[in-house]
């Protein structure tokens, strides 16, 4: 196993790279280039635009500015800015935390709720409560997540009060803090922290957690028919057991694939919501980066995804080998 | 002073934005331009739905109207209390020599004195003195020189650094020597163009000798002040990632009512008193944060969270007046204005003729009726906007009255006939059929767009409507690449035109060029005061209107929603940022905050 995950991570090194080259070339096709952005003032004179040029390394043939960028980013200088004028360095610890809070959360929800949505409806097949989870399911399952984010809104922020909700209901429409968090003592600080992060949160996991019902319903009733299930039965184990010990892990499978589907959504956070949240995450500074042409920070981030995506795709296999021990990765 | 041009966004103010800027999304949208125009959309088109869902519109109830702010109902201020403000974007370079983007241009109008203040009374621009404003370094100038191609200020002497060092003449000329200087890449650099020198006489007088007399040279002098003790030994190419801006708190001494109390970037900044400023600013904080969303900035500001929001979309007003009787709509007049821009270099818009009658063939005010635009819009002539009192004519700028049959006869003496009968006018076998090009993210071209091509078809034109991305439809606008297009300025205060129309000028995308104008221009140019100024500004304006390079289709109102614990805002042509030492909260307003009373740690 070992052997097979030092494969992987070796192969992977080409990959990420070209990867990041074809990203590298292709955002040089883009109309435009960042002193368009940054110089907003149409009258600057041609000859202050070249100085920024040159100031960004700009005016370099594109191949010296490949190679320049490849072999700083190899030695782990990303470089800095150009939006921001700091190193990105400093940007992506922070960001990528903030993202990490909303869409931890995002995930357990999508996965404990989405698997316990589809065991109970599998379970109880045909039956009211499967019939009403599989409209319930499919209604957020339909929804896209900033129609859901404006109406969890609508509802939570600003007719919460009207309503006369209790205080714990009416939730903050955008930003990570109230104003003055940082005043508060510790544990009203995380209770403030929670409290942005609920609207987020469910906006963006509900729908996948209906999606991951609807798999782990087919999986589990898949299983549920299959003869071992039936001699499980027989031999007078408990239907809990039954369930959750023969069946679930059975039944695992696929979904596992979906968890490797959705870690790089980890890092790289959703833009909608985290635009219409005010969220300050790795979405929104990804679609920054992209449209003010901030090559540095759009390779930076680029290079996060993948290196995700690669390692998500890993840890999948891993996984399945763990639920199934009839696959073997070697 | 003079805004720039803006997509229908949050407008940069100041005194020092340029005449005429662009229709950039960076200008509205500094750190996430495209992003934001988008999700604006995106809310915007939700929003209504929304509203709409959550409950029936109650009827109109209490508009406070235009500049209403700083009223005699307003009580007598009280001190404390935080005032938070919500902006389209994140604060990025707030240095009066560096900024480009519209929240850091709101933000100087805070935190840095410029020699005169600016400001808009009855229809002008004004310059004004210490004597007039807290926020100018100048007690009085006076012009020298035998060509009185100098300005000599006399600064006051008692103006301190937020850090408790003097601000002085050396300051002023440090400044200019930074926008001047090629390797800081300022994008102020035009405004020294026609600037030989600024001399420090002592540490209260300075003097900037220009070229040659002309009306702008208050305004180019006009930039605000920025610190030199900061800065001073440092490279001027690294001077944006100098620490002082990447991390401004306690770092950027300020001569403004705050200074930068805290940045969590991406989130907030929060301004705190600066010690040293007089009068002594009432607020304890201002907390500006960053709400790139407009849905969700017009919740936060419904529900209280937030004090300021900015723009309201006007055909959401009527709506969320009904609901938020805690909240008040105050109207930066007339500051913008769509249009449609032909490009004269492709067929058939090199006739003047057809120009005209692609313009009669739009009925503006059912636009604007139909955009729920009417109360905050007026259709437009001509380059001016209503808001000049002394260069607006509406003889001579008179809107285009709506008249397809004139247009029909229009096309068809230039022998544009539909000969077919498909509908499409052609001549030479050639169809009227062309592209109109709008950039993404902005609904309000996009509903002008469809109305115009559907008025237009009425009269056998053909348009394709294409939408682009911002920075690729800028691209094509500027490149002259393009057939017609929608597009959107903001107006600047001063009455020079010239860099929307000048002979290529940066911003004359559709090529206008007649030299009569030109020379209109350059007399006016050459005129020792804006007064004497003024009948040539009036005349070449009269010739624009009569060359039709645009179709002018309405100036209109940027609205701002502000609630009414904050009061003492002044609001009105020139900005909404323009005495933040006046604001105030009443105590009974200010709230459990859990912020210090006051924070007057002296910069680092």
């Amino acid at each position: 196993m070992i052997g097979y995950l030092l494969r992987r991570l070796l192969g992977a090194i080409p990959l990420l790279l070209g990867i990041l080259t074809i990203i590298f070339f292709v955002m040089q096709l883009a109309p435009g280039d960042p002193t368009t952005t940054l110089f907003s003032n149409p009258n600057v004179p041609p000859e202050v635009i070249e100085q920024m040029r040159e100031n960004l390394g700009l005016n370099q043939p594109l191949h010296i500015q490949y190679w320049r960028w490849l072999t700083s980013f190899l030695v782990g200088d990303w470089g800095t800015s150009f939006g921001q004028n700091r190193p990105i360095a400093d940007i992506l610890p922070a960001t990528l935390w903030n993202t990490l809070q909303l869409t931890l959360i995002s995930l357990v929800i999508i996965f404990a709720l989405g698997m316990l949505i589809g065991i109970v409806q599998a379970v109880r097949q045909y039956s009211i409560a499967d019939n009403v989870l599989t409209f319930v399911a499919l209604f957020f399952y339909s929804m896209p997540s900033f129609w859901l984010a404006l109406m969890l809104i609508l509802v939570f922020s600003m007719k919460a009060a009207e309503w006369g909700w209790p205080a714990w209901l009416q939730l903050p429409a955008s930003q990570m803090t109230t104003v003055g968090a940082e005043y508060l003592p510790p544990g009203e600080q995380l209770v403030d922290r929670i409290k942005h992060l609920i609207l987020p949160a469910i906006a963006l996991g509900i729908g996948s957690a209906a999606g991951v019902a609807r798999y782990m319903r087919g999986s589990m009733l898949e299983v549920i028919h299959q003869d071992f299930i039936r001699t499980a039965r027989a031999k007078g184990l408990s239907e809990r057991t039954v369930i959750f010990k023969h069946a679930l892990r059975n039944a695992l499978i696929p979904i596992i694939t979906l968890l490797g589907l959705y870690l790089p959504f980890l890092l790289s956070g959703a833009v909608l919501v985290e635009t219409i949240f005010a969220w300050p995450g790795m979405g929104r500074l990804i679609v920054d980066a992209i449209f003010q042409r901030d090559y540095p920070l759009v390779m930076a981030t680029s290079f996060v995804i993948a290196a995700i995506v690669v390692l998500g795709n890993l840890l999948s296999d891993v996984l399945y080998a763990v639920v199934d021990p009839r696959i073997r990765n070697d | 002073m003079r805004p720039r041009i803006l997509s229908g966004g949050a407008v940069p103010r100041g005194a020092f934005a340029a005449a005429y800027s662009l229709t950039h999304p960076n200008h509205t949208l500094p750190t996430m331009p495209n992003a934001r125009r988008w999700s604006r959309t995106l809310g915007r088109t939700l929003l209504l739905a929304a509203l709409t869902a959550a409950g029936a519109c109650r009827g109109d109830s209490g508009e406070k109207g235009a500049a209403a702010a700083g009223g005699a109902d307003e009580g007598t201020p009280e001190r404390g209390g935080t005032a938070i403000l919500a902006e389209i974007a994140e604060m990025n370079k707030p240095l009066p020599f560096l900024y480009e983007t519209g929240i850091d241009s709101d933000l100087i109008d805070i935190m840095f004195m410029p020699l005169l203040r600016g400001g808009w009374r009855d229809g002008r621009q004004v310059f004004m003195t210490a004597d007039e404003s807290p926020m100018a370094l100048a007690r009085r100038w006076e012009y020298v020189g035998p060509d009185s191609t100098g300005i000599r200020y006399h600064m006051r002497s008692d103006v301190k650094w937020s850090d408790g060092r003097p601000v002085t003449a050396r300051d002023v000329v440090w400044t200019y020597d930074m926008v001047r200087d090629p390797k800081v890449a300022s994008p102020r650099s035009d405004q020294v163009e026609q600037m030989d020198s600024v001399v420090a006489q002592d540490d209260s007088t300075v003097t900037f000798y220009f070229k040659r007399r002309y009306p702008d040279m208050l305004f180019h002098s006009g930039l605000p002040i920025s610190p030199r003790h900061p800065f001073e030994g440092s490279d001027p190419a690294q001077i944006r990632t100098h620490p002082a801006m990447v991390d401004p708190s306690g770092r950027l001494p300020v001569s403004g009512a705050f200074r930068v109390g805290r940045w969590d970037r991406t989130q907030q900044v929060v301004l705190v008193p600066n010690p040293h400023f007089r009068p002594e600013p009432r607020l304890d904080q201002i907390v500006v944060r960053f709400i790139p969303e407009a849905t969700t900035r017009l919740t936060e500001l419904l529900r209280g969270a937030v004090d300021f929001m900015r723009p309201v979309p006007h055909d959401k007003i009527a709506e969320v007046r009904s609901r938020a009787p805690n909240v008040r709509f105050e109207r930066e007049e007339k500051r913008f204005f769509d249009f449609i821009g032909y490009n004269p270099k492709v067929e058939p818009f090199g006739d003047r003729d057809v120009r005209l009658a692609l313009g009669l063939a739009i009925d503006v005010p059912g636009i604007l009726k139909g955009l729920n635009m009417q109360d905050y819009a007026v259709a437009a002539g001509g380059p001016y906007s209503p808001i000049f009192r002394e260069l607006y004519d509406p003889r001579q700028q008179a809107p285009l009255r709506n008249d397809p049959a004139r247009a029909r006869q229009i096309l068809e003496s230039k022998g544009w006939q539909d000969a077919d009968g498909d509908g499409v006018r052609e001549k030479n076998g050639k169809p009227l059929r062309f592209t109109l090009l709008i950039n993404a993210g902005n609904p309000r071209k996009e509903a002008v767009a469809q109305i115009v091509q559907q008025q237009w078809k009425q009269v056998g034109v053909d348009a394709k409507i294409q939408m682009l991305e911002f920075n690729t439809f800028w691209d094509r606008q500027m490149q002259k690449k393009f057939d017609a297009v929608v597009g959107n300025w903001g107006v600047g205060l001063s009455p020079d035109i010239v860099q929307l129309w000048g002979k290529d000028a940066p911003l004359n995308f559709v090529s206008y060029d007649n030299p009569r104008t030109f020379a209109l221009f350059e007399q006016a140019q050459a005129q020792p005061t804006e007064q004497q100024a003024l009948p040539y500004w009036r005349a070449a304006a009269a010739q624009i209107v009569a060359d039709q390079p645009y179709t002018f289709l309405y100036y209109f109102d940027q609205v701002d929603g502000v609630s009414s614990r904050l009061r003492g805002m002044r609001i009105d042509t020139y900005g909404a940022f323009q005495n933040s030492w006046e604001w105030w909260i009443p105590r009974s307003q200010q709230g459990a905050q859990a912020a210090p009373r006051r924070d007057t740690t002296p910069a680092r």
